[in-house]
C-alpha cells in the first residue's frame, strides 16, 4: 500500500510549491497539526502551518491523513435531521450556479513577494503592499493584519550577519523561513522550517550571509535580555 | 427520504464524478440524502446553532455540486473531500476578520502536478484503511482525536477541559497520527 496522495483540493489552493525544494528540518508539533485540521487555531496560527506545509511534504501527508480521519469521524456522526424543503432549496439555488471556471488574478504581485506561497503573496496583494516597509538597522518589514488577540504577523528580511538583539519571549513565537536561513544556538533554519520559540529559549539569532526572510507569529513583545535591546525597546517601543 | 442498508450502486466517489462529468441530479440527491445529515451534524457538533447549520449544510453542498468537476477519485475519497469543503466553509464562517477566502470557495482549483502516478492509491483501499486505523486506535487516543475534530478544539483546551496534563494529551495525539500514518503506509 503506497503512500496516501496529497489531498489536492486543500493543496492546490494553498501549497502550490516547486517540487525541488528541500524538505524542511523543523516541523510544527503533531498536535498542531491536529489542531489546524480540527479547526481550532487562530487565523493567524493557521497561516503559518499553512506557511510551512507549502515547504513540507512529510507534513502535507499527515494532513492528508487528518483530512481523511475527519472525514471517516464525520461519516460516522449520528445524521442530524434536516428541513424537509433543505434539499430542493438546493436543488433551486444549483440551477442558478456558474459552473467553476479557472480564476486569474489580474492584481501583479510585487516582485519580493512572487516566490512567496501562494497563502502569503494573496495577502500581499490583497494589502496592497508594493514594497516592505524600512526598519533600523538595513531589516525591512511587511505586517499581515490580524486581529490582536491573535498576535502580529510580521514577514522580516534580514540583512546577512545580522539579527534581533538578545531576546527570550513572553508567550510563544512562531517562525516560518522563506528564504534563506538563520542560526541561533539551538540550530539553524532554512526555508519552510517551522521554528517554535518559548519562555524556555533566550537567543541570539543571526540571518545567514545572503540574509533572511522569515514570518514571525508574535504573540507578545520580544523580552530583550541585554542593554542595548532594551534601550532600543524603550526608546522605539518595538 | 431512507437509505438503503446496501448500497448496490456506485459509491459516492463515482456519484460525484458522475455530478461532475455530467451534472447528474440523481447521484446528487442520492449524496445529498447520506452526506447532507452527517455535514449538518458536525456543523451542529462543532458550534453552528440549527439554522446556521442547515444554511451552511446547503453552502457544502452546493460547493459540492460545483467543485464535482475537480474531484478525484484517486486522491481522496468522498466523506475526505466533502469533510474538507465543510472543514474550510466552517472557519471561513466563522472568522471575524475575512481577507481573502482561501477556502472551497476559491474557483482557481487546477492542481500543479506534483506527485507522480505511483501515489494513487485504489479508493476502497483507501476507505477500508481508513476506518480500521480509527477503529484500531486505542480509546484514550481515539477520545481525543474525536474531541479535537467533533468539538473543534485545540489539544491546550482539550486537556484543560478533561483535566489531563498537557503532556499526556500532546503524546497520545502524537501516538494517534503515527498509528495512523502506519496503518495508511504513510511512513517516509
Amino acid at each position: 500500500m503506497g503512500p496516501l496522495p496529497v489531498n489536492m483540493d486543500l493543496a492546490s489552493t494553498y501549497f502550490i510549491r516547486g517540487s525541488n525544494f528541500p524538505t524542511p528540518t523543523h516541523h510544527p508539533a503533531p498536535e498542531l497539526l491536529v489542531d489546524y485540521v480540527a479547526g481550532a487555531l487562530s487565523p493567524a496560527a493557521a497561516l503559518l502551518i499553512e506557511l510551512h506545509l507549502a515547504f513540507c511534504t512529510g507534513c502535507r501527508r499527515s494532513l492528508d491523513v487528518l483530512l481523511a480521519a475527519g472525514g471517516a469521524l464525520m461519516d460516522a456522526l449520528p445524521p442530524a435531521r434536516l428541513p424537509a424543503d433543505l434539499f430542493n432549496r438546493t436543488l433551486q439555488a444549483l440551477g442558478g450556479m456558474e459552473p467553476a471556471s479557472t480564476l486569474s488574478d489580474p492584481t501583479p504581485v510585487p516582485a519580493f513577494a512572487a516566490g512567496w506561497p501562494r497563502v502569503l503573496r494573496d495577502r500581499v496583494v490583497e494589502q496592497g503592499y508594493a514594497d516592505w516597509r524600512k526598519m533600523p538597522g538595513g531589516f525591512r518589514a511587511i505586517t499581515i493584519p490580524f486581529p490582536k488577540s491573535e498576535g502580529r504577523v510580521i514577514v522580516l528580511k534580514a540583512p546577512g550577519g545580522r539579527g534581533p538583539f538578545r531576546h527570550t519571549h513572553a508567550k510563544d513565537e512562531w517562525t516560518v523561513v522563506l528564504e534563506g536561513g538563520f542560526t541561533d544556538e539551538l540550530g539553524t533554519y532554512t526555508a519552510g522550517d517551522f521554528v517554535c520559540a518559548g519562555r524556555d529559549i533566550e537567543h541570539t539569532v543571526i540571518a545567514d550571509d545572503g540574509g533572511c526572510v522569515c514570518t514571525l507569529l508574535m504573540r507578545a513583545a520580544p523580552v530583550y535580555t541585554t542593554w542595548p535591546g532594551k534601550l532600543m525597546q524603550r526608546f522605539m517601543k518595538v | 427520504m431512507p437509505e438503503p442498508l446496501f448500497r448496490a450502486g456506485p459509491s459516492f466517489d463515482e456519484l460525484i464524478v458522475a455530478i461532475g462529468t455530467h451534472q447528474d441530479r440523481s447521484a446528487f440527491a442520492a449524496l445529498f440524502a447520506h452526506f447532507a445529515p452527517r455535514v449538518k451534524a458536525y456543523l451542529l457538533r462543532t458550534g453552528s446553532d440549527p439554522v446556521g447549520a442547515d444554511e451552511l449544510t446547503q453552502e457544502v453542498m452546493l460547493l459540492v455540486w460545483r467543485k464535482a468537476a475537480h474531484y478525484d477519485p484517486a486522491q481522496a475519497r468522498a466523506a475526505t473531500w466533502i469533510f474538507t469543503i465543510a472543514r474550510n466553509k466552517r472557519i471561513d464562517t466563522f472568522r471575524r476578520d475575512r481577507h481573502i477566502e482561501f477556502n472551497a470557495e476559491d474557483p482557481s482549483l487546477m492542481p500543479e502536478p506534483e506527485q507522480s502516478p505511483d501515489h494513487r492509491l485504489e479508493t476502497a483501499q483507501q476507505a477500508r484503511a481508513i476506518d480500521a486505523a480509527i477503529g484500531r486506535l486505542p480509546n484514550e487516543q481515539a477520545m481525543l482525536l474525536k474531541l479535537a475534530f467533533y468539538e473543534s478544539k485545540s489539544h491546550s483546551t482539550i486537556a484543560a477541559e478533561v483535566g489531563l496534563p498537557l503532556g499526556t494529551v500532546k503524546s497520545r495525539l502524537r501516538l494517534a497520527l503515527a498509528r495512523l500514518r502506519g496503518h495508511l503506509g504513510t511512513e517516509s
